[in-house]
Formats: C-alpha cells, structure tokens, sequence
C-alpha cells in the first residue's frame, strides 16, 4: 500500500513538475512573442505606406486601412521630386570610396602591425582603441574648421576622408587581428622564392585574410552608410546630399509631406542594410562582438 | 626578412594614421585650444578672436541650458542602461541553452533594428509616437484603456528612451547571450543539484560570472549615450524647447546654431573628457596590454 501510494505521489509530483515547465515555457513564449511585436510593429507603417493608396482625409502619417496596391510611391521617389537616384548615388560612392580606402590603408598598417616589432606599439593599439572610442559629437566644431582650411566643405571628397577615418581604428585592428593568424612561414618560403614584400603581401596573406576582411567590409559599409551626422555639418548643396540627409530635410521640411514617397526613399534607403541583415547576420552580430571585445 | 626594416614599417603605418591624426587628433586638440578663446563660426569674432583663458568654461557652469544637458544625459543614460539591461538580459536568459521552436527568427528579430540608419529610425518613430488617438502607439495604449498623449510633447524624455530600448536592446542581448554560453555546463547542473531556484541561479552564479561581459557593455553604452546625435536630432533636434538637448545636441547648436564655436568647443571639452574617462576604464578592463 505504501509503494502504491508512493508512486501515486510521485506520479502526481511528476505531472505537476510537467505543468510547471508548460507554464514557464508559456511565460517565455510570451514575453519573446511581446518582445517581437515592439520590435516588429514600427516596421508596418513604413511598408504600408510605401506600397499602398491612402483614403482621401486621412494623414499619411499614420496607419490607415489601404485602398489598393501601388508603385506610385517609388515613381516618384526615383523619377518624381524625391530625386532618390541623386542621393543613393551620392551614398554609393561615397559609402563604397570610404570602405575601400580604408581597406587599403588598413591592409598595409594592419600587416605593419601585426609583423612588426617596434617600441612603442602596444602604446599605438591602445592609443588607437582610445581614438575609436571617442565620440564624434566631441570633435566635430574644428573638424569643421579643419575641413574649411582644407577646402572640403561642401565636396563629396569631405565626406570620404571623414568617413574613411572614422573607419580606420576599427578596421585596423581588425585587419591585425586577421593577418596575426595567417603564418608567417607561408611568407618566408615565398621570400625564399625571389617575391617580394608586396607580393607576398597581395598574393599570400591577403588572400587567405580575406574571409575576415569581408565581415569587416561589411560592418564598415554598414556604419558608413547610415551616417548621418558627418554629411549633416558638411554639405549644403543639395546636389552633393546623401541619402540620410535627404530624408533629414524632408522630414523637418513639415509643409505638404509626402510620406507615401518619402517611406518609399526610406526603403530604398534601408535596403542595403536589410540584405546585409540577411545574408550576412551572422557577420554583423560577430563584428559587432569583436568591436565591443576589441583586444581579447 | 622576417623583420620589417623601419622604413617600410613607417611607409605601411603613415597613410592610415595620418588620416586617424588629421581628422580625429587634431580636432581633438585643436578643440582644447579653441575653448579658451571666443572664436565663433562668422562675424568679427572669426577673425579676430582672443585668448580669453578659463571664461567659457566658468560661464559653461553657470549656464543652466547646458546643466540641463548635462542632467539630460545622465538620465537618458540611467533610463536606458537599465531597461536594456533588464531586456536584453531576460532575452538572453530565454534565447541561452533553450530548445525553443523560432529561436532563431526572435534573435533576429530583435537584433533587426541595429542595422536600420538612424535617420530612418526617426522617421519610423515620427508616426509611431505621432499625436492625438491616430499615433500607433496611442492605439496601442488605447487597447488596454489608457487615454492617449502627446508623446514628444508631454514625455518627451520617456519617448527618447523608449526608442532607445527599440533600437538597442538587441546590442546588450547578443553581449550578455556570449557571456551566458561561456558559462561552463557543469557548473550551473551542480548548482541544480544542490537545489538552487531560478532566482539564486540568476543572481549567485550566472550574474556574477558573466559581471565582466556587463561592466563592458555598460560603460559602451554609457560612451554611447553621452555621444546620442543622430536618431534624437532627427525625432525632436532637441525639443520641444530643449527637453530633449542631450550634450551632443548641445554642442552642436552652439557651434551651428549660434556660431559659437569657442564656447560650444569648452561643452565638448567636458564631453570628451567624459567619454574618455569611461574609455580608459574600458581599455584598462579589457586588459589591453601595455
């Protein structure tokens, strides 16, 4: 009897046990799936306006019931006043000089790092961890005068070299980072065979850095592209603005906005990132990793 | 051979810190300089500026705009700190060595908006905390009863935040979710074993071990909260009024609202100094060698 009774009460302690974890694992669906919708609600008005016909009366600026499908809105972001060729353009070449500028000075420092022995190079990677760090908000009142001197105001080429240095720290080390695991042996027998510095350099540790250097191009880009505050305080012709800063004078310019087209911009905007995001998320987030734990 | 001669060292080196030197240290230098003088962006004073020694930092302290600044920072800091660090620290408590059906859809879902530009972020965010009943936040407050409000006008601190928890939560999840899976599986089962709760697993062990992950992501947040530009410029360039004028958009209305650039340059100074303060605590508990 006590045996039976035994077992009916483990019995019962094992399906209350099995309740229990129901219940937490209910909780922690719950709070994730919550979680989730904050995060995923922001994302419908800018789809729905983008791609959809409001009902006359009704502001675009806030989610309405569509009354049909339409491209109307990218026509005329691209082709109509958005004139988003102009600023993705501008973006493109400006993101993409910076990100390969710094790929190149920071391939050649990089390796200087990583092979050289010099006295005062911890003393240079800390110091140049310490420059990344600080913020750009900081800086920017003589970087402005500075870029005055230099004549870059107002030029393309201004935004570049901004970009390009506030890129380079971090690629820097990310670049030592990745040239540190490429064995110095590999080298020496291609010096053995008559190549040079540079060659060895362009056609044996490059090659085999390049995975890492990828994910490095990609955060890069990533923050390049989306930078707002650096063409904000240089460019004042409308021809030279990038797409952020496009968007930034639509958005405060209040009268008769267009949000259809403007989210339609945004999107265009946004797109690169959201390829990167998918494709290349496990990057991002490992990029991300390494900039926060930079000399682990 | 295996050496770099010191030329080519230096020929390596040069291009990519002379960039970092031009564009990065020499502002920050120069804007040491700058703050004792009253230079300002046009008008007589951009020629014939002077030396005018600690002035703009005494009147710096008694300007109560940039107190507010100041005080603004350090509490959208303190707010966002900590309802990140409670977010992001239960996602990655959930998402840490769980079976769970769509793990991987709600890591990237929470992660998503981290690559979104800023200025898009803002626009986002234009509707969602837009006024009156139509704002999608006010129907979403709506649902479960609340009147709706004036989200930038009346709690304009709370909305800045809350974009902050949006946008960010996803960067403290991914720091705290590699801290928690360094953790060695035997310890947490012996703690199991001895009959340790959910709780005490949280605050005796995993906490503690993972103390070093958090201290980090907390001082980079913090660097990152005082250097808050982009998305708050956007959503509100500092309104209304200066309700939402954190130290960076501070700086930059001095230098470009009111082309002063001596003054707006001694406000950086505290920035920087700040921001580096916090950076050479971070460098030191990264253990970078020296």
């Amino acid at each position: 009897m006590a045996t039976q009774s035994n077992i009916m009460l483990n019995a019962k302690q094992a399906q209350n046990h099995v309740w229990r974890q129901r219940l937490d694992i209910g909780g922690v669906y719950l709070f994730l799936v919550v979680f989730s919708i904050f995060i995923l609600i922001p994302f419908i008005w800018p789809v729905l306006s983008a791609f959809t016909d409001k009902p006359a009366n009704v502001s675009s600026l806030y989610l309405y019931w569509p009354t049909g499908f339409t491209w109307q809105h990218f026509w005329d972001s691209i082709f109509g006043r958005g004139d988003a060729l102009t600023l993705l353009r501008n973006s493109l070449v400006t993101t993409m000089s910076s990100v390969l500028l710094a790929l190149l000075l920071c391939a050649l420092g990089g390796y200087a790092l990583s092979r050289a022995t010099f006295r005062f190079k911890r003393g240079l990677m800390f110091a140049i961890l310490l420059v990344q760090i600080i913020p750009g908000t900081a800086t920017v009142l003589p970087f402005y005068l500075i870029m005055r001197e230099l004549g870059l105001l107002n030029t393309l080429t201004g935004v570049v070299l901004g970009l390009t240095a506030g890129n380079i720290p971090f690629m820097i080390w990310v670049m030592k980072g990745f040239i540190d695991s490429v064995p110095l042996e590999l080298e020496e027998a291609a010096w053995l065979d008559g190549a040079t510095r540079f060659q060895t350099l362009s056609r044996i540790v490059f090659p085999l850095a390049l995975p890492g250097v990828g994910a490095a191009a990609i955060l890069s880009f990533n923050s390049a592209w989306s930078t707002f505050f650096l063409p904000l305080i240089l460019l004042s012709d409308a021809k030279k603005f990038l797409m952020p800063l496009g968007l930034f004078r639509a958005l405060i310019a209040y009268t008769n906005l267009d949000y259809g087209m403007l989210n339609a911009m945004a999107l265009l905007y946004m797109l690169p990132s959201l390829l990167i995001f998918i494709f290349a998320r496990q990057y991002l987030i490992k990029g991300t990793m390494a900039g926060a734990m930079a000399g682990q | 051979m295996t050496r770099l001669s010191s030329k080519t060292l230096f020929l390596f080196l040069a291009p990519a810190l002379s960039m970092v030197l031009i564009f990065t240290l020499l502002p920050a230098l120069w804007a040491v300089y700058v703050s004792f003088t009253d230079l300002a962006l046009s008008g007589p004073k951009a020629m014939n500026f002077k030396f005018i020694g600690l002035a703009n930092y005494v009147k710096l302290f008694g300007d109560d705009k940039f107190r507010h600044a100041l005080w603004l920072s350090l509490e959208y800091t303190f707010y966002t700190n900590l309802g990140q660090f409670i977010l992001g620290l239960s996602a990655a408590l959930v998402l840490n060595r769980r079976k769970l059906r769509g793990q991987g859809f709600l890591l990237a879902v929470i992660v998503l908006p981290m690559v979104i530009p800023g200025i898009t972020q803002a626009l986002i965010w234009s509707s969602m905390l837009g006024a009156k009943e139509l704002g999608t936040l006010n129907r979403m407050v709506g649902l479960v009863g609340f009147d709706p409000i004036l989200w930038l006008r009346s709690a304009p601190l709370l909305s800045i935040v809350l974009v902050n928890f949006w946008n960010n939560s996803g960067f403290a999840m991914i720091l705290f979710l590699s801290g928690l899976e360094s953790i060695p599986k035997e310890i947490l089962e012996s703690a199991t074993i001895d009959g340790a709760n959910a709780w005490q697993m949280l605050t005796r062990i995993k906490l503690p071990l993972i103390r070093y992950v958090v201290l980090l992501w907390l001082l980079l947040n913090t660097i990152g909260c005082f250097g808050t530009f982009d998305l708050v410029f956007a959503l509100t360039r500092g309104g209304p009024g200066n309700a939402t004028e954190l130290v960076g958009i501070y700086v930059y209305n001095q230098g470009f609202q009111f082309f002063e650039l001596g003054y707006g340059s001694a406000a950086a100074m505290i920035m920087l100094i700040i921001s580096l303060l916090l950076a050479f605590v971070y460098l030191r508990l990264m253990r970078v060698e020296l």
